[in-house]
């Protein structure tokens, strides 16, 4: 195992099973990501990126296979743990923002925060509204989610998910539900987020999202098909399966 | 119309959730059987109008103020206003009184009516066999007539069709029937026969003391009001033509404080309460009912409107797929309707059976007890009221946000980003309903506490009197004949007469002047801290009801306004007043106020043993006061007689000589009704506990409901949170902080319900803890404190409950559950 990964996962395999029905939504999959990357993991609808970011978040647990995050094995975890390494080290960005109706903005960004005790009131305030600041949503701090629109929900789900400092910050397709000027606002937050020195890993199968990212990982059916940093080569590839498909949907 | 498909997916809806759709159906059909069964209680006591042709004009006519109720009215009286009155017509005259009557042999006694002719022109009803009364019926020289009622014509006759013409002796006369009425006819009350009115009540003399009760018809162009009006202004017309032959004396002026020389009318059903009483009753029967339909209301409503919510998102996207309003609506609807219509037809069924109960109740303590009218059964305004109740539940909860959904901002659902609740509104909603179900429970569940209590302490007190073998009668001697003096004379002749009796061993005389508070020689205190006793006014042999005398001497016959005054004690009262020592020449003053009344100062003479009362249903307060029959006014006054033999042989002979004695002595009373204290206070502790019984059971499956209200939406809420459950474990919250997040929620809304009854509680409890203490009030506060656990426990349990199978699946499939 290399120490200087923050995510290193090993062999990792996903089952579902439903009655006689076995689904292998991963299979043997081994990846590696470094503090400081930003990865898009990228594939066909089905193909398992939710199901990996889902394991890399300590939301699901792997069939098989070793999972490390920051040097310690995650696999051997009890429920209690996996939460506070969720908390503590984790920011989740969801397509569909999950935030809590009954609670307002400023609430919905304090509540992983309220789940840690090395954290006064006085800092979880500062930590709430600098978030706020950070996403540009001091001015409706007091509002609910549901008067807010869906780009800046996600805005808001982005300032909630970097509130605690995380080492990494998981977004499952963050754009998949806004149009494309928020889409634009949300990846310059992530790409700020990066350039402070933060951790990404982001399913999409947006590919101008993808490429936007330091690491283009490709998954098809369960198993990493291809992990390679973005250069223009790589570019120019995505951008040609890109065309390929929209040529073989038109025909 | 409902499609095959809408009615597919309806049944396809309700059996995804099998048991939320079968608590669903219990709760509505509980909570509406209570519902139904309140109401009908209420509607049939005082609203249900007589079921004749004018049953809703027939009403009484009243002597005294209307806040007094109904008092029957001198026949005199009524003789002199009857022909000016304009706005009532068909009036007359009745009275009921035991008869005894030889049927085959065998003496049967029963409260007949006597009445005037018209009455069943009032009615409007004819009988089935034979004629009924005619005027010339009433004449002195006419041959005795009865007519008969159909169930006593059943019983008695067995449905003899020759009955009519056959003679019988009624009160050792020869009557013919002339009758039978026909099937469920009992006008006015539950009468069994009817007689013809006597002449000289009819025709009474002037100033003549006869009271009698009196009948008429409102005209169709006049008012209550209008009528209550006249006869009000016909009643005081009287006291201008005949000046009061003696003055009123304290009857008079105690019992009807405002003005005995008014007159209003009154509906049947609510004349027999009177005024406060009536008013009291409707007041407290009326705010049961109105607490249950609010519960039952609220805890159906709650699960229909989870069940509406549920489908807010499916229903945007049938929206946003084209679909027809009309057939959303029912789609949306169906589902509520099915509860609805299933809960109802149970409820109906469980009110039915529960109407039964209440009517073997009342039945078996006192057949005399309710008017012939005055039966619960489920009928057409019951069905209908089931129906209105259903349809407005299932408007409000079902049809209202369906509608709001259908014609509302779809794509705004649709889009909703708050995964893992409902919507704001509806959340807050629905929590808002939990806090007003547990505020109305908490407040239900004191009043039937403190109705219970009371009930308890009354069932305890008729059980714990010592009333074997005694028997007791309460004539109403009138105030404008019978002067302080002449009342004196009529209990000393009634005296000698029951105690020359062989069937009588002991009489008691006595007339109770309040809870009156007693004031010590010598003490300064303030008057709020006087003690308060029971005072009444006694002779005879205090023996009979139980006292002895422990210290001291006894009252004596000749004690009288020229004597020195003087005053029994109970031990409770003497104890109290001067603690570690006797009481025997100490004096007393019976002054609420301290002020110089003119209230004697009386010389103690005895102390005697507590004795258990009716007061102490309301109060612990065993300290009672005696005062000579001759040194006070009196008021109602009860005779107490001991018979000598306690059989029911020996009892009947005593009772017949009691009412002998007393009509002899006062023959315009026309019947007195003697009382065997033993079988009234089994009868009335058996009620009580029949009742107890019942309101207890219909109390605790009002609650139940509630509760399974309560637990149903509380638990529908966990689970619409699953993807808030999910989402919180996703940010870092532990198993035990989810838990103790959802546990705060709901015993917040508990606490909030719990606060908002309080306000209403604490005060009341307040009030309690000055008159009865804290014994009472403490078994007061116990079965609420008992409840609310209880309650909240069950929502403790149904936000438990739920969580726990949420918290078993990782993050992401709480995340992902639709």
């Amino acid at each position: 195992m290399s120490h200087s990964a923050l995510i290193e996962l090993s062999g990792i395999s996903k089952v579902y099973s439903i009655e006689t029905l076995e689904t292998h939504a991963l299979r043997n999959i081994n990846l590696q990501v470094n503090k400081g990357e930003f990865v898009s993991i990228a594939g066909a609808s089905g193909c398992g990126k939710s199901t990996l970011l889902s394991i890399i978040g300590l939301l699901d647990v792997a069939s098989a296979g070793q999972y490390f995050l920051a040097g310690h094995d995650a696999s051997s975890l009890d429920r209690d743990e996996r939460a506070r390494l969720r908390n503590k080290e984790i920011g989740f960005v969801f397509q569909s923002f999950n935030l809590i109706s009954d609670l307002s903005v400023y609430e919905n960004i304090e509540l992983p925060l309220t789940y840690r005790s090395d954290l006064s009131d006085s800092a979880v305030r500062e930590i709430v509204l600098e978030s706020l600041n950070t996403v540009d949503m001091m001015s409706r701090k007091d509002h609910f989610p549901s008067q807010l629109s869906g780009g800046q929900q996600q805005r808001v789900a982005v300032a909630r998910a970097i509130g605690g400092s995380p080492s990494m910050i998981l977004a499952d397709e963050p754009c998949g539900n806004l149009d494309s000027k928020n889409a634009e606002s949300v990846m310059q937050l992530l790409e700020q987020l990066h350039a402070g020195g933060a951790t990404i890993c982001m399913v999409t199968h947006d590919p101008k999202s993808a490429l936007r990212a330091q690491r283009y990982v490709e998954l098809f059916d369960g198993q990493i098909v291809s992990d390679e940093p973005i250069a223009a080569h790589t570019k120019e590839r995505v951008l040609a399966n890109i065309i390929n498909e929209l040529a073989l949907v038109g025909a | 119309m409902i499609s095959r498909s809408d009615m597919r997916y309806t049944l396809r809806l309700l059996s995804k959730s099998p048991g939320f759709s079968l608590l669903s159906i219990l709760v509505m059909a509980g909570g509406l059987g209570v519902s139904i069964l309140a109401f009908t209680f209420n509607y049939t006591m005082f609203y249900k109008p007589i079921p004749l042709e004018n049953g809703a004009f027939i009403y009484h006519i009243c002597a005294g103020p209307e806040p007094s109720g109904c008092r029957p009215m001198k026949a005199f009286e009524f003789s002199e206003i009857r022909a000016e009155i304009s706005h009532l017509e068909n009036i007359g005259v009745y009275h009921n009184n035991p008869v005894v009557m030889d049927i085959a042999g065998v003496p049967v006694t029963v409260n007949a009516t006597s009445t005037e002719w018209n009455m069943f022109q009032l009615s409007g009803t004819r009988p089935i066999h034979g004629r009924s009364l005619l005027p010339a019926d009433e004449e002195a020289a006419a041959e005795p007539v009865i007519l008969l009622g159909y169930e006593f014509w059943q019983q008695q006759f067995n449905g003899d069709q020759e009955v009519v013409g056959r003679v019988f002796d009624v009160n050792g006369e020869a009557t013919r029937i002339i009758g039978v009425m026909p099937e469920g006819y009992m006008f006015p009350w539950r009468a069994p026969a009817w007689l013809p009115i006597a002449p000289e009540i009819k025709a009474p003399a002037v100033n003549g003391p006869v009271a009698v009760e009196t009948y008429g018809l409102l005209k169709p162009a006049s008012s209550p009001a209008a009528a209550s009006a006249e006869v009000a202004g016909l009643m005081q017309g009287i006291r201008a033509r005949y000046p009061v032959i003696e003055p009123p004396t304290q009857l008079c002026r105690a019992s009807v404080s405002l003005d005995c020389d008014t007159g209003h009318i009154a509906e049947f059903p609510l004349a027999e309460f009177g005024g406060g009483v009536a008013l009291a009753m409707i007041v407290l029967t009326g705010m049961l009912t109105g607490f249950i339909f609010l519960l039952a209301a609220i805890s159906v409503g709650t699960l229909l409107l989870a069940r509406t919510n549920e489908r807010l998102r499916d229903t945007s996207i049938r929206v946003a797929l084209g679909a027809p309003r009309r057939r959303l609506l029912v789609q949306m609807m169906g589902e509520s309707i099915v509860i609805a219509v299933v809960g109802a037809v149970l409820g109906i069924l469980l009110a039915a059976t529960m109407m039964n109960l209440v009517n073997i109740l009342f039945q078996s303590v006192d057949e005399q007890a309710m008017a012939f009218w005055q039966v619960f059964r489920v009928d057409s305004s019951t069905i209908v009221g089931a129906l209105v109740m259903v349809l407005i539940t299932v408007v409000l909860t079902s049809a209202l946000p369906s509608w709001r959904i259908i014609n509302g901002d779809f794509n705004a659902v649709m889009r909703d980003g708050t995964r893992g609740a409902l919507g704001l509104k509806p959340g807050r909603f629905n929590r808002g309903l939990v806090v007003i179900a547990v505020t109305i429970i908490t407040l239900l569940s004191f009043l039937v506490a403190t109705a219970g209590t009371y009930a308890f302490r009354a069932r305890d007190t008729f059980g714990n009197m010592n009333s074997a073998g005694l028997l007791v009668a309460q004539p109403r001697l009138d105030g404008e004949r019978y002067s302080v003096n002449q009342a004196q004379d009529f209990y000393r002749g009634l005296d000698s007469r029951l105690l020359a009796s062989p069937n009588v061993d002991s009489v008691y005389y006595t007339t109770s002047l309040g809870s009156v508070g007693i004031e010590p020689e010598g003490d300064t205190g303030p008057a709020n801290e006087l003690l308060m006793a029971d005072v009444s006014s006694v002779a005879g042999s205090l023996a009979t009801s139980g006292i002895s005398l422990l210290e001291g001497r006894l009252l004596y016959p000749f004690e009288a306004s020229n004597t020195s005054p003087v005053v029994l004690l109970s031990q409770s009262l003497a104890s109290q007043l001067w603690p570690g020592r006797s009481a025997l020449g100490e004096r007393i003053r019976i002054n609420s106020d301290r002020t110089e009344d003119g209230s004697p100062w009386r010389e103690v003479v005895g102390v005697v043993t507590d004795r258990i009362t009716t007061t102490q249903l309301i109060s612990n307060n065993q300290n009672a006061a005696y005062l000579p029959f001759g040194q006070t006014e009196m008021g109602y006054i009860g005779v107490v007689a001991k018979a000598s033999n306690n059989s029911a042989v020996g009892m009947r002979q005593a009772s017949a000589d009691v009412s002998g004695a007393i009509l002899a002595l006062a023959p315009e009373l026309l019947s007195v009704r003697v009382f065997d204290l033993q079988g009234q206070s089994d009868s009335l502790s058996s009620a009580v506990t029949l009742a107890i019984n019942l309101s207890g059971a219909t109390a605790l499956f009002a609650f139940l409901v509630a509760v399974g209200g309560i637990f149903g939406l509380t638990q529908n809420v966990v689970l619409s949170s699953t993807q808030e459950i999910g989402t919180r474990r996703a940010l870092g919250a532990s198993d035990r902080s989810v838990r103790r997040t959802f546990l705060f929620r709901g015993g917040k809304q508990a606490f909030l319900g719990f606060a908002l009854a309080m306000i209403v509680i604490l005060p009341v409890i307040w009030l309690s803890l000055a008159t009865v203490g804290m014994e009472v009030v403490g078994v007061t506060i116990a079965p609420v404190l008992g409840a609310m656990l209880l309650l909240y426990g069950a929502i403790v349990f149904a936000i438990y409950q739920p969580i726990r199978s949420v918290l078993r699946l990782e993050p992401i499939a709480a995340l992902r559950y639709e």
